[in-house]
């Protein structure tokens, strides 16, 4: 503490020198300014090319506007939206998105990843370090070419049919009959990595005597989990499944790659049923409307886990 | 005793088949990724374990003249290195202003820094879209490196500014107490004990930007400038009826190839900067 006291002293006694032009309001400014200086940077970058694109997003989405830029851009109110909620295929695209996102992030990648990280809590460090290795580098892998894999793994004449086969169950052509189905089970693969990265972290940090002290009270596995651990970790629950969900509520190259958003719009969510409208039915104002809606979904998701974030135990 | 020690061994036979099970699911689409590219291609669609004979002409396909593998590689590996040279500069500056310094309006930054970080990039398609349009830029590398180092810069600052604040402030006061202005004190004595920090941030902003798809596949046609993902892509669009599967997989084999060393290497490295960058 003392320490701490002396530091702030000596921190301020450096200032004090610069501080000579007294405690003016003009200097404080002057000082933020300067202060802020490291900060310019980055700032501009993501305003010029994150929140500008951001804004402008948001005012094509009240416009007529088209791919072809030759006709007059009017503005049309909330025309976009009251069309896309009429829209049979924007409908199957938000419960497609929804049933992507809760299979693979929340059921999937998450609860995946809280049970890897318990197993390999008392596993031996060359298993840890062969697991670790191998799901990081499952996450690493660029988004077309696990498509690519995970399709090679669906297919037809792929290896789960061959499993199947072997096994002597009965086959089918999954990325026809199921394939919103496929491409979930495509993302839990790619993404469990990390979830599986912050519950070891947030694992680690569970105080033993708490878990010791429950079994002591006659507390089985499940108990313990339930009532000690899921508690404790609670923060790290929500903090993973907000970056989760977000994540999966913008996955696009997956999906593309795999399946096309085919067959018909079987499982095609709002990022491929956005870039369809867009770019090739070449409807800018209706596509920006549509990503909006998805920003809507993602910030519905949010609220509700930064309530679970903020409940006290 | 004997009933704790036989139920403990129990448990331990499940959870290694559960570890079993695990590293089987997540090796075998790469095991397959590998043998498939090994196979010769009138063997695509065989499914034996092991490919006989195990041929090249998968990788020989990939790289041929016509489909632009090689350059493609090259041009990723510019548009990855220059994004993450770039950001980590700008990521440097500003982690460590958000680390240490106190001014008005840094909340309003950090919470604009986030919010950014948490817009799908396929809201930014149409405007950037247009941007590039309007500047020239369709068809360069820059419209491929400012929006990686944009989408990655949240991730690299927050990073960077959880190393800053680890380090103790007496090692500023102490340099400028030797007479140091506040910029030395930064550059000789807070990088150099940043390195690992900030290698680890690299490391990070590489992958997402060699990964980096949408935007690449959206404001490039021009085959010389494609990117290698943009590529690999285009591989099933060129030859639809016959699809170059064992070609896609060599293909696979090579962009990921650098990324999965990168992790070997790297791994306690790369696991410090996930979890610092999601948890605080």
């Amino acid at each position: 503490m003392g320490a701490l006291t002396t530091t702030s002293g000596a921190r301020g006694s450096t200032s004090g020198p610069l501080a000579t032009g007294g405690p003016g309001r003009g200097f404080r400014a002057r000082r933020t300014l300067l202060r802020g200086l490291p900060l310019v940077p980055a700032v501009v970058l993501l305003v010029v090319f994150m929140a500008g694109p951001i804004g402008y997003c948001v005012y094509y989405a009240f416009t007529d506007m088209r791919l072809t830029g030759s006709a007059e851009t009017t503005f049309v109110g909330f025309d976009n939206f009251t069309r896309a909620l009429g829209d049979d295929n924007f409908r199957n695209a938000v419960w497609l998105t929804l049933v992507f996102t809760v299979l693979s992030s929340i059921v999937g990648q998450n609860t995946l990843g809280l049970a890897l990280a318990g197993l390999m809590r008392k596993a031996s460090r060359t298993v840890r370090g062969v697991t670790g290795t191998i799901v990081i580098a499952a996450w690493v892998l660029p988004e077309i070419v696990a498509a690519y894999l995970l399709y090679a793994f669906f297919r037809r004449e792929g290896e789960l049919n061959s499993i199947l086969d072997a096994l002597g169950l009965p086959e089918q052509n999954w990325l026809y009959t199921l394939p919103i189905l496929a491409v979930s089970v495509a993302n839990v693969w790619r993404g469990t990595a990390f979830s599986m990265l912050i519950y070891s972290a947030a694992l680690n940090d569970v105080p033993q005597e708490l878990k010791e002290a429950a079994e002591v009270d006659g507390a089985g596995r499940w108990k313990k989990l339930w009532y000690v651990t899921l508690p404790l970790i609670r923060r790290s629950i929500g903090t993973n499944l907000m970056l989760n969900t977000l994540q999966t509520l913008s996955v696009f190259g997956l999906i593309y790659a795999m399946t096309r958003g085919g067959p018909g719009n079987k499982s095609q969510t709002l990022p491929l049923y956005m870039y369809e409208q867009a770019f090739k039915n070449s409807l800018i104002g209706y596509g920006t409307a549509v990503a909006l809606m998805l920003l809507l979904v993602g910030a519905l998701f949010s609220l509700v886990y930064l309530r679970l974030l903020r409940t006290e135990v | 005793m004997s009933t704790t020690a036989r139920t403990g061994h129990g448990r331990s036979w499940v959870r290694r088949i559960g570890i079993a099970a695990i590293v089987a699911y997540c090796l075998a689409p790469f095991y397959w990724m590998v043998v498939s590219s090994l196979r010769r291609p009138a063997d695509q669609f065989s499914n034996a374990l092991v490919p006989s004979p195990v041929s090249f002409d998968n990788y020989a396909a990939a790289f041929d003249e016509r489909n632009g593998f090689g350059r493609a590689l090259f041009n990723s590996l510019l548009v990855a290195g220059t994004t993450t040279v770039i950001t980590l500069v700008v990521a440097i500056s500003a982690g460590y202003a958000v680390a240490r310094l106190d001014f008005r309006g840094k909340s309003l930054v950090l919470t604009l820094v986030i919010a950014c970080s948490m817009f799908p990039p396929i809201t930014m398609v149409v405007p950037l879209l247009e941007l590039f349009t309007d500047a020239g830029w369709i068809n360069t590398y820059q419209a491929m490196i400012v929006p990686s180092m944009s989408f990655a810069l949240p991730l690299a600052v927050w990073n960077l500014s959880a190393f800053f604040r680890q380090m103790p402030a007496e090692l500023e006061s102490a340099a400028q107490v030797d007479g140091c202005t506040p910029a030395q004190a930064f550059r000789k004595v807070i990088l150099p004990l940043a390195a690992p920090g900030v290698f680890t941030t690299a490391i990070l902003v590489f992958i997402m930007s060699w990964n980096e798809f949408l935007i690449a596949v959206s404001v490039v046609n021009e085959r010389q400038k494609m990117t290698s993902n943009v590529i690999v892509a285009l591989f099933t669009g060129q030859y639809k009826f016959d699809q170059p599967f064992g070609t896609q997989m060599a293909a696979g084999v090579v962009v990921t190839l650098p990324l999965v060393i990168a992790v070997l290497v790297f791994q306690r490295r790369i696991v410090d900067g996930l979890t610092a960058g999601g948890l605080k």
